[in-house]
């Protein structure tokens, strides 16, 4: 297994309008589950996440980095892709993959009844076109496939008036408001709204 | 029974713990994500692999209440995390005392055991807990102690009888919180 490529973490992109912009507006993505496939493509765009916006992560882009490659390999194969787990991705008409969220079912017998969506993330030059919504309705349609599943949880930086927004309107509502979910090395601090959607109701 | 000695559990103290675990999961469902058969399913041994390292660590505690006869009858674990983002939380867990310890402030001790360890870690800046909405008394223990409630989780836990459990989500800020009254 080669080692992918790792995005450039001392020039990354922080905003949209510095960047080209492969996709065009009004450009259809398309959203699948991924596959072992997907892996590398995943763990860039994951990586890239992870480095641009440490206050929406609890991985360190740099605790990423250090893991062993084969290992995070092994963690996408063995458990954030099997049984009632998936990732979904968006993927532009050249096949190039722009968002991602992923969706996992603990396996606790009393917690069986909840997923957890995480990791989501839609690439700089394709926001604006329903990407995100498209990753987590994807999500929302896996869970109520799956016989049992009768809510779905998300937690997002309290800043992030826009990612909430998007959860409001696929019916996520907020439960509770975590104080200081997150101390960035720089010393921010990031609050956290935990939401939830109940798909029975 | 009178006021009971509180420590922390070193690995010798596995089999009094693994006791009253099972016993806390067996009348108390309604307080514990873990479920008594599945724990039993999966083993002492997969219990015990958890326990080692906490009982080990100098970060991590589970700390103990003994009856004068050396029983143990009350735990309560307190835990960090590695993450780099999140090493300034820690979380309370595992909070149990059988019947004949309580009404005596054993649980209140075993809490204040956890928050006085937690001052001592550094980095150490807040606890977080989760307990039964319904629990009352437990929630005003918490709540004696400093937590405050920063939302209730609907349907937390669903038992295998169909009970449905919300959660009150707590913390208690180390660095705003003034000292525990003594």
């Amino acid at each position: 297994m080669p080692l992918p490529a790792t995005p450039d973490l001392t020039n990354l992109p922080d905003s949209p309008s510095t960047q080209t912009l492969p996709v065009q507006e009004g450009t259809t993505t398309a959203v699948r589950a991924l596959t072992e496939n997907d892996w590398t493509s995943w763990w860039r765009l994951r990586l890239l996440a992870l480095a641009s916006h440490p206050d929406a992560y609890a991985q360190d882009v740099r605790d990423a980095l250090a893991e062993d490659v084969d290992q995070a390999r092994e963690r996408f194969l063995t458990h954030r892709i099997q049984g009632d787990n998936r990732i979904f991705g968006s993927f532009t008409p050249d096949g190039e993959l722009v968002g991602i969220a992923s969706i996992t079912r603990s396996d606790l017998r009393k917690l069986r009844h909840r997923m957890d969506i995480s990791g989501v993330y839609v690439a700089p030059a394709a926001r604006g076109n329903g990407v995100g919504a498209q990753v987590i309705t994807a999500c929302i349609d896996h869970a109520r496939a799956i016989d049992g599943v009768l809510q779905i949880h998300v937690g997002v930086a309290s800043h992030n008036d826009t990612a909430i927004r998007l959860y409001e309107r696929c019916g996520f509502d907020r439960y509770a408001r975590e104080p200081r979910l997150l101390l960035l090395p720089d010393g921010t601090v990031v609050d956290e709204d935990l939401m939830v959607v109940m798909l029975d109701a | 029974m009178t006021s009971i000695p509180i420590r922390p559990l070193t690995i010798h103290d596995w089999d009094a713990c693994w006791a009253l675990r099972l016993q806390a999961l067996r009348d108390h469902p309604d307080a514990f994500g873990s479920d008594l058969d599945e724990t039993l399913a999966a083993g002492e041994q997969a219990s015990k692999a958890r326990f080692m390292p906490m009982a080990e660590s100098t970060r991590d505690r589970i700390f103990g209440a003994f009856t004068e006869n050396g029983v143990l009858v009350g735990v309560a674990g307190i835990m960090g995390n590695d993450r780099r983002k999140t090493r300034h939380r820690m979380d309370i867990w595992g909070m149990y005392v059988a019947p004949s310890a309580r009404g005596i402030g054993t649980d209140r001790r075993l809490i204040e055991a956890c928050i006085d360890h937690a001052r001592g870690v550094v980095g150490a800046l807040q606890i977080h807990l989760t307990v039964a909405s319904h629990n009352a008394s437990a929630v005003r223990l918490y709540e004696r102690c400093g937590f405050r409630r920063y939302g209730t989780e609907p349907r937390a836990l669903i038992l295998p009888d169909g009970r449905e459990i919300d959660e009150d989500l707590m913390v208690l800020l180390l660095d705003t919180a003034p000292p525990l009254p003594s």
